[in-house]
């Protein structure tokens, strides 16, 4: 037998006490790697809100400025509507400060196919659009047609690639990626495609607004002000100027959800750093227990030949690969239960919850099982350290 | 009955869960209001039966000591499981929007369980096969 194959041998000839130690490590990693990932994944949702929200300033008509907010557009699902006239596009666009102007029209289905649930159908217009094109460019191309729909990334895509909308089928362009807010339940169109769904809707009975003003109507005019221009000043001259329209700023609409994520990343990060905190003594009582159980092991290992520096290798080694299994175990096992459960965990909380990217996890494993694995050895170097001392002749004669 | 192992109690507690979990804890969408029920519906149903086949099989493992026998038993849950992951949402579509309750509570439990019974029995299996081939040296 070799010298180096010892730590195994002595892990899986010691079952009960390897298992102690890995299940401290697991329970370490998991929280570590479960909070890590949590965190990351709020923020990663935060960002892609402001990035959604793009404009700076949201006009809507007057009596919809309580429908209008992060929490019911962007977080819940909008499921509404309400309109304006169009000509406020053109008073809008010829405000001073004013870069971009673009309209929106929403709607809203009965039911989509098999389930009894409405959805959110946002009309944008691509030509001038800033907010939507961004992130439709990443997953569609090309030029959305009459007729043609994108859905949100929580719209199952059905096989034969459309939908049912008030009687009639649309065909499904392409499917948004996701944002980790509720416009993955919505379902986008360009401004004819909106103005075929009204008149579909309406051939069954759905009217949305008069069918001769439909396409005078727009919802929502997102606005984007110049370079050197104050966003409050804008939004008060909008509000002047155009009448029966509240100019609601997306900072205003933000900062709500940022302070609870804020609030919230705080917790997390807390009750990590405790978890973290509790498993190092711990971990550091149980190896000493341990080496105080084992030092006639050690003693003969002594007087068979063994250096100092041997035996601290042999409580290092076991460490090492007991907290390395201990570590892999637990980030799978936060793995297996937040990336299935991501969507219970985002409804749950509230808040925009986005998973990070594929790149950005590796990262975010391999720095957990760095940390882990560390604080998992640095509890036992005391102990090495400890056992390195014995005096192998006493501890033999003491019997 | 034979000697019954951690694996085995793992396995039916597993099982079990598949199956009632499924019923009563994480189940799918409920009916509509006019009482019919969704497509996830049909989803729940399979994988409640793929749970009690899973369960019969397990406690059939208590009363079996050939270790042949029993690591064929734990092959067949490899597959069994897999099914069990594969049923909602690929064998048998859910509901359209994923925000519901057979794409947020009841599918991600079933992949969880699923792969956790694959895991024991993979295990259980390569360790079967190992005493059997001891025991013939």
């Amino acid at each position: 037998m070799k010298f180096s194959s010892l730590p195994v041998l002595n892990i899986l000839g010691k079952k009960s006490r390897s298992a102690s130690l890995f299940v401290f490590s697991l329970i370490l990693s998991l929280s570590i790697f479960g909070g890590a990932l949590i965190l990351s994944s709020l923020r990663t949702g935060l960002k892609s809100l402001e990035m959604r929200l793009g404009a700076d300033i949201v006009v809507v008509p007057y009596e919809a400025r309580t429908k209008v907010s992060a929490d019911t557009i962007l977080n819940q699902g909008n499921r509404t509507f309400f309109y304006m006239p169009k000509s406020n596009l053109d008073k809008i666009s010829a405000i001073e400060g004013v870069e971009k102007a673009s309209p929106q029209v929403y709607m809203c289905s009965m039911n989509a196919g098999c389930c009894s649930v409405s959805l959110q159908l946002i009309g944008f217009d691509p030509e001038s659009d800033f907010t939507i094109q961004p992130w439709v460019e990443k997953s569609f191309k090309g030029k959305l047609s009459d007729g043609d729909i994108l859905i949100g990334s929580k719209v199952t895509l059905s096989s034969n690639r459309k939908l049912k909308f008030f009687d009639r089928e649309w065909n499904i362009a392409a499917q948004l990626s996701e944002t980790g807010t509720g416009l993955d339940n919505a379902v986008f169109a360009n401004m004819n495609t909106i103005h075929l769904l009204m008149e579909a809707a309406d051939k069954i009975g759905w009217s949305f607004a008069d069918k001769k003003y439909s396409d005078k109507m727009i919802s929502t005019i997102m606005v984007k002000v110049m370079d050197g221009y104050d966003i409050d000043n804008v939004a008060s001259l909008i509000q002047r100027k155009v009448r029966k329209t509240q100019a609601v700023k997306t900072k205003s609409m933000t900062s709500g959800i940022a302070q609870s994520l804020s609030g919230l990343s705080k917790i997390i990060a807390i009750l990590t750093a405790i978890v973290w905190f509790l498993c190092l003594l711990i971990l550091i009582v149980i190896s000493n227990l341990i080496i105080g159980e084992r030092k006639k092991e050690f003693a003969v290992l002594r007087i068979m030949g063994a250096s100092q520096k041997k035996l601290r290798h042999l409580v290092m080694a076991e460490s090492f690969v007991l907290n390395t299994f201990g570590s892999l175990s637990g980030i799978a096992l936060a793995f297996l239960f937040i990336v299935p459960f991501h969507n219970l965990i985002k409804s749950a909380m509230g808040l925009p919850f986005l998973l990070p990217s594929f790149l950005w996890m590796i990262i975010l494993v391999l720095a957990c099982l760095v940390i882990s694995i560390l604080t998992g050895c640095a509890s036992s170097s005391f102990a090495a350290h400890k056992i390195a001392q014995i005096d192998a002749g006493i501890i033999v004669r003491e019997g | 009955m034979k000697k019954i192992n951690l694996q085995d109690i793992i396995l039916l507690v597993l099982s079990l869960l598949l199956a009632f979990g499924t019923e009563f804890f994480f189940h799918a969408c409920p009916a509509k209001d006019d009482g019919s029920w969704m497509r996830c519906h049909w989803a729940e149903n399979a994988v409640f039966a793929i749970g009690i086949a899973l369960s019969v099989l397990t406690l059939a493992r208590f009363f079996i000591s050939d270790q042949k026998i029993k690591a064929g038993i734990s092959f067949s849950f490899l597959s069994f499981s897999l099914l069990a992951a594969f049923v909602p949402g690929i064998v048998i579509p859910l509901c359209m929007m994923k925000d519901m309750r057979c794409h947020t509570i009841m599918r991600p439990a079933v992949v969880v369980i699923s792969i956790l019974i694959f895991i024991v029995s993979l295990v259980d299996f390569i360790v079967k096969i190992k005493s059997e081939k001891k025991a013939r040296d």
